[in-house]
């Protein structure tokens, strides 16, 4: 049963020839159980698919399938309620409330669902501890170093026990040490059954994936199974491949592992620009 | 779930207490200033109800001008001296009122013009007024040094004066038996009223600064300017007030040809007077009052908008968790109720401690008014919530993707 279904989804900002396109006919289906890692360059449309999924975004175009359900239309409020019982997010930055303990803020996504207080604590308090933060409840946010709030973030989108959980950059405010712990319990989290959807810049980290999608320009350009534990063998050679960066590369902020992955449709690069505004046209003319 | 936006509510306001306090500060003036001005008319209200109702439940007032016309119901008729021009109450009138049936005590009040002068000192802003003997008792005064003149006295030029009157004439407390002049003819001061407690509005003669002499002396040294600005009368019993009222009104109507020109009022009439013009006064302030309390609620709707501008990216981070545009709105309404709750609240405390200084300080006796204690509380409340509406749905509205990132 395919958790995830999305099929010709589009997605563009802005109105007439100011529109860019974020998202360019997208279709992938995600069963549940996978741990699924989006790769890609910056601007290359990974957030928001992240985002859409996340039912934080509408498609312009397209249809989106949520267990089998349409939710592309769906209204605001039963997307905020589909949201709080099946989607948990956790963000590259955190994003804890600053002014709420650790254990409040775990809690928060109980409150809005409507759980009586000593409930919600008390499991919030339990899904702490499955984080390994039993210590820091009453600890606020700005006392954490950034792993233990990253953990207390997987804590908060667990505490709904959601189907699917949506990782943003997770690692990408990490030390190495913190990152391994983080990925660890994610690790854990997709062993007990969940759908985990993470976006990463880290290829390693697709080590712990169980499928990996490479972006580029808003569309899939590649899309790999691998065993949990092994690189995915694109991303391997491409590691392989390339043991040199070129110094305007690195100033350009283009990985050359990135500039290795394959192109989408041509193996020629096309400029973002002139890829843009073609599918804008195209867009705006069916 | 409104617990939790009270606690979340609670804990924002106290992470930013100075903007949170300006905030209220607007609520907090209103509020107080309501239930302290409202406080200060009932309590004038009250001093002055019982000064009417000390008079006692038989005393008849008669007075120059129409019952129930403009000036009967300004400020100025609750001061008996004031002249009115509509009518003027004769002595045929009053003659004509002492002969009514089951008249207990009878006295008239005319007030003249004069300077009394002792020694080489004169004296200005007395009052001098004529009155026969049984004065004292119909007002209830006591005279604390001396005596009252009594009616054997009426034919000789006897005064009795007030504190205020010893003090600046005479500089002494007792000045029983010194001579003094008004308009040149010479009184004896038989005595000296107790100390009044200067109450504004007051309804009655500033005992302190007047002289009293004999009706007929007042009426002869005036050469004839002499008018006779109220005329009191007791009744035997409470019972006969009313039978007595309706005769003496009958009486003078009919010696002023059929024209009311002037008013017969007894206990409740002048109760209802004061009263009117009171009531007029409470909903007037009131309004104003009612104003300030609007302009409260704009500053607190102002620091709402601000608040949600600053906050995007919690609202982003609760959305992203699953809160409904419903309890993004909730939230910021409770918070906006909280704030001008609490203003409400420090408000009432603030006008209670104002009422407390005044009654400790000055002769004034504000009351503290309940009803208007809880309606001000509440609209401070509906204030609020009024004014957290449009910020709560700023909110609300507020993608959460550009908030997340912050924008």
């Amino acid at each position: 049963m395919s958790v995830i279904k999305i099929e010709d989804v589009s997605k563009l900002f802005g109105f007439g020839d100011a529109a860019t396109v974020a998202l360019d006919e997208v279709s992938v289906t995600i069963e549940k159980g996978e741990f699924l890692a989006i790769m890609g360059p910056s601007g290359s449309g990974k957030t928001t698919l992240m985002n859409m999924i996340g039912l934080l975004d509408r498609p312009t175009y397209g249809k989106f399938m949520l267990d089998e359900k349409d939710v592309s239309k769906m209204r605001v409020n039963k997307r905020a309620k589909l949201r709080r019982d099946n989607i948990g997010f956790i963000f590259q930055s955190f994003h804890m409330l600053p002014k709420l303990s650790v254990l409040e803020n775990v809690a928060l996504p109980l409150a809005y669902k409507g759980v009586g207080q000593t409930k919600r604590l008390k499991r919030a308090s339990a899904v702490l501890e499955q984080v390994g933060l039993s210590d820091r409840e009453y600890f606020y946010p700005h006392q954490l170093s950034g792993g233990q709030l990253q953990r207390a973030a997987i804590a908060r989108a667990l505490v709904n026990s959601p189907s699917i959980i949506i990782a943003d950059e997770p690692t990408g405010n990490l030390d190495t040490e913190s990152t391994r712990v983080v990925m660890e319990l994610l690790s854990e989290i997709h062993s007990m059954g969940n759908t985990i959807l993470m976006v990463t810049h880290n290829p390693i980290l697709t080590r712990y994936a169980s499928r990996i999608i490479y972006m580029r320009d808003g569309g899939i350009v590649y899309d790999e199974a691998s065993d949990v534990g092994q690189l995915p063998g694109r991303v391997e050679r491409a590691l392989q491949a390339v043991r040199t960066s070129r110094e305007e590369d690195r100033i350009a902020g283009v990985s050359d592992y990135l500039k290795a992955m394959p192109q989408k449709k041509s193996p020629k690069r096309t400029t973002t620009k002139s890829k843009k505004r073609h599918s804008a046209k195209r867009r705006t003319k069916s | 779930m409104n617990k939790e936006h009270l606690n979340m509510a609670l804990s924002s306001i106290n992470a930013s207490r100075t903007r949170s306090f300006m905030t209220m500060f607007g609520v907090i003036i209103s509020v107080s200033s309501v239930i302290t001005i409202v406080g200060l008319g009932h309590g004038l209200r009250n001093q002055v109800s019982e000064q009417i109702t000390k008079l006692g439940s038989n005393l008849i007032i008669v007075q120059p001008g129409k019952p129930n016309s403009s000036s009967a119901v300004s400020l100025q008729s609750l001061q008996s001296v004031a002249s009115s021009p509509e009518g003027i109450i004769t002595e045929q009138d009053l003659s004509a009122v002492a002969k009514t049936a089951d008249i207990n005590l009878l006295s008239p009040i005319a007030t003249i013009t004069g300077l009394p002068s002792f020694e080489e000192k004169t004296m200005t802003n007395t009052v001098i007024v004529g009155a026969s003997e049984s004065l004292p008792e119909i007002v209830d005064k006591k005279v604390k040094y001396g005596s009252f003149f009594s009616k054997e006295d009426l034919a000789k030029y006897y005064a009795v004066i007030g504190r205020g009157v010893a003090e600046e004439l005479f500089n002494e407390n007792i000045p029983i038996g010194k001579s003094f002049k008004i308009r040149n003819v010479e009184f004896i001061v038989q005595g000296v009223f107790e100390e009044t407690p200067v109450t504004p509005l007051s309804p009655s003669v500033n005992f302190n600064n007047s002289i009293v002499i004999p009706y007929a002396k007042a009426k002869e040294i005036s050469a004839g300017s002499m008018q006779i600005s109220q005329i009191l009368v007791t009744t035997k019993s409470a019972d006969v007030t009313e039978k007595v009222s309706k005769t003496i009104q009958s009486t003078i109507l009919k010696n002023h040809g059929g024209q009311e020109d002037f008013s017969v009022l007894r206990q409740e009439e002048t109760l209802a007077i004061s009263d009117g013009v009171f009531s007029q006064l409470t909903i007037f302030i009131g309004g104003v009052a009612l104003i300030s309390l609007i302009v409260g609620g704009i500053g607190i709707m102002n620091i709402m908008f601000a608040t949600v501008s600053e906050r995007t990216r919690e609202i982003g981070i609760r959305k992203a968790i699953g809160a409904t545009n419903k309890q993004i709105i909730d939230q910021f309404i409770i918070e906006a109720v909280t704030l001008s709750a609490t203003g409400g609240i420090v408000g009432i405390i603030l006008s209670l401690m104002i009422i407390i200084a005044i009654r400790s300080t000055t002769s004034l006796e504000p009351a503290i008014v309940l009803p208007v204690i809880g309606a001000s509380f509440l609209v401070s409340v509906g204030v609020g919530i009024v004014s957290g509406i449009l910020p709560a749905i700023k909110a609300a509205r507020k993608d959460p993707i550009d908030s997340l990132r912050g924008i």
